[in-house]
């Protein structure tokens, strides 16, 4: 298979000049039967072949350092800062440099159906650079938008040079060998009205808790520009002559308890290796959640039953920054429903009766213990299926 | 480059297109209207518009490929019936004719798309631009000197790459983004160009050597081939494939009338030669066929017959050549004695060929020996130089008063006398009847010609019908319709055969047309193409030629006759040598309007390429040097070294460093492996030693110190 390979090696080389140039080299081929376009073969032959010669011993040698966050949610583009420097001994002229798409889909960890695997992600253009001179760097901002949940290997860079004169691209790989966690996208308003009517009960859940009856007074403070006004005190503000605010405190609730329940839908046909989006879904939801509550310094434990290094004495409940709960939403994949329901109960049963946040694909119904009063369990159905359903 | 500059150059490349094709096909003003036309339309479309800058529309690449397609489409279907209708008048060659529109089609859609993208261009001009160049070269826009071959391919070198750096930048998003990144290197602006002017020059030698090279191995390799493909090439040719460029060789009855209508006016060979040349044979045959004349000595005789061919005889060259050419030729020629002991009084013929014909040697029956460019020749038994001459150069033949004896093998006595059974008792009956009681072959070979000559009427243009299962000749004979020399040399030659006589058809050219440029410069034309019989004197051992055609005369060089017009034109001399008083100025401008255009092109790249490539190379290095030359690149080449050391010793002991592992890491890899693996103790220090050495390396890199090198 060796001539076929550089067959296609040779293909891929080629630009609209090269492949001009082979033409014109075949035809003018004929001066061997006198034709008299000697003139014309003893160009297009030194253009594509000086020039061949040429694209190789002036292909640029580049390095590149990429500067990476942690993690990344999905569809959202994450701005990476590439460092290119010119280790070779000539400069580099000519060059694009790009994020390779082809090495992506090959090595995505998270098996996925053909369809999602055709469209892993979406890249910035290809940056051009028409000189880097020998030893010198330069930075590029490139960016790069997944399509899917989990670790990703992020994709090779490809510098395409097209010195001399465009006559031949000659691409180089440049593998990473890195890697990102890809987070659930956080659900959002704008997705449609299954999602609004989730994050409004999720709203009303989680202002009743933490904005609702239980606030005590805790005493009056004059007013400073930025402050957070609940009720003024104006009797104080009269006597004084300054504003003068009411603060109040929350007295109980201090941490929330967040279970993700990764068990498949009931109708749900998906085996345990695939994903669904009813459960992508459902991890939109969790990230809305622990986006939303963090904002309000609510400290929060999570437990994802699909967890495979869960504590046994915590009851698998975590209590991580935002991020690394993000993190774990990445990793999360689907589990048998008798395992979700029997890590929920220990949840549960570790949570004791402080508020916590059930977020399933089933129904209520599909839980065989009890839920106490504190514990509420929400079922983020997929779009198709309606709307939510919310018991406490 | 900002865009008014590329709109600028890729006008100017269709503009020396544009006067190629137009200088080529002979529609100059046609051609250069258009383009006038074109660049006035960019002008006020997009000058006017903005006078800053010439803007090109946005259009979908999608949408502009189906307009592409669609567009050379139609501008061929409008541009074919012009140029049809231009050459009506003539005798149409279709491949010619094809040439010609594909040529034109190319220009105009080539302008059209600039029109739509001035400054961008369009991928699709690029090979536009290489047809239109291949279609004006085949068409004879360029000579076929190497002079002229080379400052084509100089050109076509230049403008390919320059059309190629304006067009598929944009293609592959350099456009855009070029002014900001040169901003940002102010210092090193100059480094891109000068690297590419490198190249450039470097494409430039390439294609020269590569001219040169293919100028010098080319005929050889011709010869190689035509020599095993002589006849189905030569049967194609008949049909002759652009204007009737191709040699006369009429194998084939009514081939040598193609040849001759198909473009008369061209000239086909040209002589240098005090008197006038007169027939000059090319091509001999021996065997007849319905219609069709084989050579036993050709590669396709063998093909055919499936029986070995005649060999020919291959002469070495025995002295250098003494003629003094008129033709300037920085090459000496060999001389090849043909025919031994050559008469005293010879006269030369210098022979001036087109290599692009094909490699047909063209010289008069008498010729004794050759002088050409050659180190071996292939001479057939018919007289022939089958092959072994470099085309491309004049050769000379000298020419004797008398016809050179032959001796001819038994295989030649054979063929020479073959006659096809089905056609030899009409032949024998009819050439009794003419002949009579003539009985020398003189004799014989005058009475059957003066029947001819008195009987028949000549016509090149009678259509002959005849029944599909006679042969022609018989078919001329009995209808003694009007025909061309084609039909009256195979009639002669059969008829001499059925009497006993043996004879060979011969095709050439009748070279008698004097130049007007140069008194002493003969042309054969196309329609100069000519066929006569040569009959052998048996007793005199000598071939002599049989001109049966009515109206022409055989004639040939003869040195006797020459001495007489030499001494009658001493006279013309004397006028001559008064002109020789002429100013400096004169001279000059006679010189500089004898130079043509290709000359200059490849003096100035011979002269100047290689100190172009020379100073540029010397002022890289310069420019290395000065920037190896300051403290902080010297420190990081000693570092780097050092690095490269090191990582050369583990190497060898199959550790090689990733691109991604740092140096802790590696050392970390290293001093792990040392550590874990059974090897030996001196071994395991030097691992042990290169680790802590990368590890203090990189402590003292990152710290802006001077690492030690390694001392194990």
């Amino acid at each position: 298979m060796a001539p076929f390979r550089v067959i296609a090696w040779f293909r891929q080389s080629m630009t609209v000049a090269s492949g001009t140039l082979l033409v014109v080299s075949i035809a003018s081929f004929n001066i061997i039967w006198g034709y008299p376009w000697l003139g014309v073969f003893a160009a297009s032959m030194a253009l594509f072949g000086v020039g061949r010669l040429a694209s190789t011993l002036m292909r640029p040698k580049l390095a590149y350092h990429l500067s990476l966050p942690r993690s990344v949610a999905v569809g959202f583009p994450l701005a990476a800062s590439l460092k290119c420097i010119n280790r070779g001994k000539f400069p580099a002229i000519n060059f694009l440099v790009s994020f390779d798409r082809r090495t992506s889909r090959k090595r995505s960890r998270i098996r996925r159906g053909k369809a999602s695997m055709d469209d892993n992600f979406q890249a910035s253009d290809p940056q051009p650079i028409h000189l880097l001179e020998p030893t010198k760097t330069k930075r590029l901002h490139a960016s790069i938008q997944f399509n899917h949940r989990g670790t990703q290997d992020l994709p090779d860079i490809l510098t395409r040079s097209f010195f001399p004169f465009y006559l031949f691209q000659v691409t180089q790989h440049h593998p990473l060998n890195l890697e990102i966690v890809v987070t659930p996208r956080p659900l959002d308003e704008s997705n449609d009205d299954a999602a609004k009517g989730f994050l409004k009960s999720l709203g009303e859940w989680s202002h009743k808790l933490l904005a609702g009856d239980a606030l005590d007074y805790t005493g009056s403070r004059e007013y400073e520009t930025g402050m957070p006004v609940r009720r003024w005190d104006y009797s104080s503000w009269a006597r004084l002559g300054k504003p003068i605010v009411r603060e109040y405190q929350s007295p109980s609730i201090q941490q929330v308890h967040l279970i993700i329940d990764s068990s498949a839908k009931e109708s749900s046909t998906a085996s345990l290796l695939e994903t669904s989006p009813d459960f992508e879904r459902l991890l939109s939801a969790a990230a809305r959640v622990i986006l939303d509550l963090s904002k309000q310094r609510v400290l929060l434990k999570l437990c994802l039953t699909s967890d495979q290094e869960r504590d046994e004495q915590d009851g698998g409940l975590l209590e991580l920054d935002t991020e690394s709960m993000l993190i774990h939403l990445a990793n999360a994949s689907l589990t048998e429903p008798n395992t979700a329901n029997d890590q929920i109960e220990r949840s549960i049963e570790i949570a004791h009766q402080a508020p916590t946040l059930i977020l399933s694909n089933r129904n209520l119904a599909a839980y065989p213990h009890r839920l106490p009063r504190a514990a509420k369990w929400i079922q983020v159905n997929s779009p198709e299926s309606g709307t939510n359903e919310i018991n406490l | 480059m900002n865009d008014n500059r590329q709109a600028q150059i890729l006008g100017s490349i269709l503009w020396a297109q544009c006067i190629f094709v137009g200088s080529t096909f002979r529609t100059l003003p046609l051609t250069t209207g258009l383009a006038a036309i074109s660049t006035t339309v960019v002008l006020l479309i997009h000058y006017l518009k903005n006078p800053s800058a010439v803007r090109d529309r946005s259009i979908n690449p999608a949408v502009l490929k189906t307009i592409a397609t669609v567009g050379f489409l139609v501008t061929a279907g409008l541009v074919a019936p012009w140029r049809a209708a231009n050459r009506l008048s003539e005798e149409i060659n279709y491949v010619y004719l094809a040439i010609d529109t594909l040529a034109h089609t190319a220009m105009i859609f080539s302008w059209i798309l600039w029109m739509i993208r001035p400054a961008k261009g369009h991928a699709s001009m690029i090979p536009l631009g290489c047809i239109i160049t291949l279609m004006a070269c085949a068409a004879g826009g360029a000579s076929s000197s190497l002079t002229a071959q080379s400052a084509i391919a100089l050109t076509i070198c230049i403008g390919f790459v320059i059309g190629s750096e304006i067009i598929l930048r944009h293609q592959h998003g350099f456009g855009a983004a070029a002014p900001g990144t040169r901003q940002s290197l102010p210092a090193s602006k100059w480094l891109a160009p000068i690297f590419s002017l490198l190249v450039l020059s470097l494409l430039l030698m390439g294609t020269s050597g590569i001219a040169n090279g293919t100028n010098m191995i080319l005929p050889s390799i011709q010869n190689i081939l035509q020599e095993e493909l002589n006849t189905s090439f030569n049967a194609m040719a008949e049909e002759s494939f652009v204007g009737g460029t191709r040699y006369v060789r009429g194998s084939k009855l009514g081939s040598l009338r193609k040849h001759m209508l198909g473009d008369p006016a061209e000239v086909a060979v040209q002589a240098y030669c005090e008197i006038t040349p007169g027939y000059l044979r090319g091509s001999v045959f021996d065997q007849y066929f319905r219609g069709r004349w084989i050579d036993s000595g050709s590669f396709e005789y063998q093909r055919y017959t499936r029986t070995q061919r005649i060999p020919d005889r291959l002469i070495a060259s025995d002295s250098a050549g003494s003629v003094e050419l008129n033709v300037t030729s920085s090459k000496s020629l060999n001389r090849f004695e043909l025919v031994p002991n050559p008469p005293d009084k010879i006269i030369t013929i210098e022979v001036l060929s087109d290599p692009s014909k094909g490699s047909i040697i063209f010289t008069p029956l008498n010729t004794f020996w050759i002088e050409a460019r050659a180190r071996e020749l292939s001479y057939s038994h018919h007289g022939i130089i089958r092959s072994g001459i470099d085309v491309r150069r004049p050769y000379v033949a000298g020419v004797g008063q008398q016809l050179p004896p032959t001796t001819i093998n038994d295989k030649i006595k054979i063929f020479t006398r073959l006659v096809p059974p089905t056609l030899e008792e009409d032949l024998r009956r009819y050439g009794k009847e003419v002949v009579g009681q003539a009985d020398s072959p003189y004799e014989i070979a005058e009475a059957l010609s003066n029947h001819f000559q008195s009987e028949y009427g000549y016509s090149l243009t009678t259509e002959i019908k005849r029944p599909k299962r006679e042969d022609p000749i018989i078919h001329f004979l009995d209808q003694k319709h009007d025909a061309h020399c084609e039909y009256f040399a195979s009639a002669t030659v059969l008829i001499l055969r059925t009497l006993g006589i043996r004879a060979r058809y011969v095709t050439g050219y009748i070279v008698d047309e004097l130049s007007e440029d140069d008194t002493e410069l003969w042309v054969g034309r196309n329609r100069d193409a000519h066929a006569w019989a040569e009959a052998y004197d048996e007793e005199r051992q000598i071939w002599f030629p049989v001109e049966s055609t009515p109206g022409l005369t055989y004639r040939t060089i003869e040195p006797e006759k020459a001495d007489l017009l030499a001494a009658n034109a001493s006279g013309f001399q004397l006028d001559d040598i008064s002109n020789g008083n002429e100013t400096l100025f004169e001279r000059f401008i006679s010189w500089f309007a004898s130079i043509r255009v290709s000359e200059p092109i490849v003096i100035l790249f011979r002269i100047s390429q290689l100190p172009l490539f020379v100073v540029l190379v010397l002022y890289l290095w310069q420019r290395h040097k000065g920037s190896v030359s300051s403290l902080d690149a010297r420190e990081e080449l000693r570092c780097r070294r050092m690095l490269r050391t090191v990582d050369r010793i583990v190497s060898r002991m199959d550790f090689i460093r990733d691109p991604s592992e740092t140096l802790c890491q590696f050392a970390d890899r290293i001093h792990s492996a040392a550590c874990e693996q059974a090897i030996g103790s001196s071994r395991k220090q030097t691992l042990t030693h290169c680790a802590d050495w990368y590890r203090t390396y990189a402590t003292n890199r990152y710290q802006g110190q001077t690492p030690q090198p390694l001392k194990i």
